[in-house]
């Protein structure tokens, strides 16, 4: 049924082909293609750069039945560019008689625990579908990005399991053309581990892996500066 | 007291140009010292999420633009103002620009805020925050969109008050005048 089909993955990160976003995007879009759904891959921060870019993007845009926006949570949402890709999106579809019948899924991953710090980036992907006319197909909010680390998800082992049974139902919808159930959206967004765990690591794995990096660039004695302090 | 009002317009948005003036009244009366930046006019790239501010240049981003102003801007002021067209309930591409280019006020260190993990600021200094947002036509949805990423906004940087106002286009000067005043008001900036 879904033979003629065609998707486009839309990566949302400036990290482009090493992204989390990138990652857990192409998972879904290589399931998508073994269900005869032919795909296609735009990076956002690559293409509003430039006119010819934003043309590309557009036309990237109107091939697809099937959007897939896959994008890192930056301050509480979408990152700048990101949105541009979307402000440009809209204003073609409005501007078009007879826009095409299109739906999106969208994915938003933070380094954070709690995947509900995703939950306002997730609203905004929605309303911009709403608002552009583009039926909402669902999305997965993702957090503790740093368990991927930007590589393939069958490379992550088993934390992921439950992403990648939610992308497989995920993928299920998309191909019927059905709304990708809320069961689907739970396995996609549930922690990789127990929270307080996650949290746990976070703050303090975290500040080591951030002190290590620091170190390595000879900085690490600088990470408290305040280059900017008036008192 | 420094206050910022960080212009996310688009060409020709006479409503928040408007918005802007009167904000601009409104606390200068009350002896703020304010500074406005149009951020269309200003030369700032996508922040990159490169940590560059984090663990190369701490606090200060590693791309050389206007950008580098927005966080050195935000990390002095007492008071942060945003103006935006509300753009699928969310920051105009413009504003977010600017927005996302204050990750230097932050450190990579984790603490709980109610329970939830957010980065440490920086600097000691703690900025009230007031948005404003632009709507076309009455939204609730959006304006429910809206006023929970400022609350969001306001948690990450820790904000000792915080506030939004949703004001529709075709608002005259006395109505904006009213609803930015009573933001004004209960986030104590102006009496």
């Amino acid at each position: 049924m879904s033979q003629n089909k065609r998707a486009l993955l839309l990566v949302g990160s400036p990290k482009c082909e090493k992204s989390n976003s990138e990652a857990i995007g192409t998972y879904l879009m290589e399931l998508l293609g073994e269900k005869g759904v032919v795909w296609d891959r735009a990076y956002s921060y690559r293409l509003t750069r430039t006119a010819d870019g934003r043309e590309k993007l557009l036309n990237d845009v109107h091939r697809a039945d099937i959007l897939v926006f896959a994008s890192p949570l930056y301050i509480d949402s979408i990152p700048s560019f990101t949105i541009k890709a979307m402000e440009l999106i809209n204003e073609h579809r409005r501007s078009t008689e007879s826009p095409k019948e299109q739906k999106l899924f969208v994915v938003v991953n933070s380094g954070f625990p709690e995947p509900a710090h995703n939950q306002t980036a997730l609203a905004i992907y929605r309303r911009f579908a709403l608002e552009s006319g583009l039926k909402w197909a669902g999305g997965a909010r993702i957090g503790w990005g740093m368990a991927i680390d930007g590589r393939p998800l069958d490379s992550v082992g088993g934390m992921v399991r439950n992403l990648k049974k939610g992308l497989q139902l995920a993928a299920e919808a998309l191909a019927a053309n059905i709304q990708v159930s809320k069961e689907a959206e739970e396995l996609m967004s549930k922690p990789f581990m127990p929270l307080f765990l996650a949290k746990l690591m976070t703050s303090v794995a975290g500040g080591v892996g951030w002190n290590r990096q620091a170190r390595k660039n000879g900085v690490k004695e600088k990470m408290y500066d305040k280059p900017y302090e008036t008192y | 007291m420094k206050a910022v009002i960080f212009d996310g317009s688009k060409n020709n948005d006479d409503t928040i140009g408007t918005i802007s003036q009167v904000v601009v009244e409104q606390l200068s009366s009350a002896r703020w010292n304010v500074e406005t930046i149009i951020l269309r006019h200003k030369r700032i790239a996508g922040c990159t999420g490169c940590f560059g501010c984090w663990i190369q240049t701490p606090g200060i981003c590693i791309i050389d633009d206007d950008g580098r102003g927005i966080a050195k801007q935000a990390a002095q002021a007492d008071l942060l103002i945003f103006l935006t067209p509300i753009t699928f309930g969310g920051y105009s591409s413009e504003l977010k620009k600017a927005v996302d280019r204050t990750l230097p006020v932050l450190l990579p260190y984790f603490t709980l805020v109610n329970g939830e993990v957010h980065h440490r600021m920086r600097y000691k200094r703690r900025q009230r925050l007031a948005v404003v947002g632009v709507q076309t036509s009455p939204d609730p949805e959006s304006a429910h969109i809206f006023e929970a990423l400022v609350e969001r906004n306001a948690i990450n940087i820790h904000s000792p008050a915080h506030g939004s106002a949703v004001i529709i286009q075709a608002s005259g000067a006395r109505e904006i005048r009213e609803r930015t005043g009573r933001l004004l008001k209960n986030i104590g900036v102006v009496a």
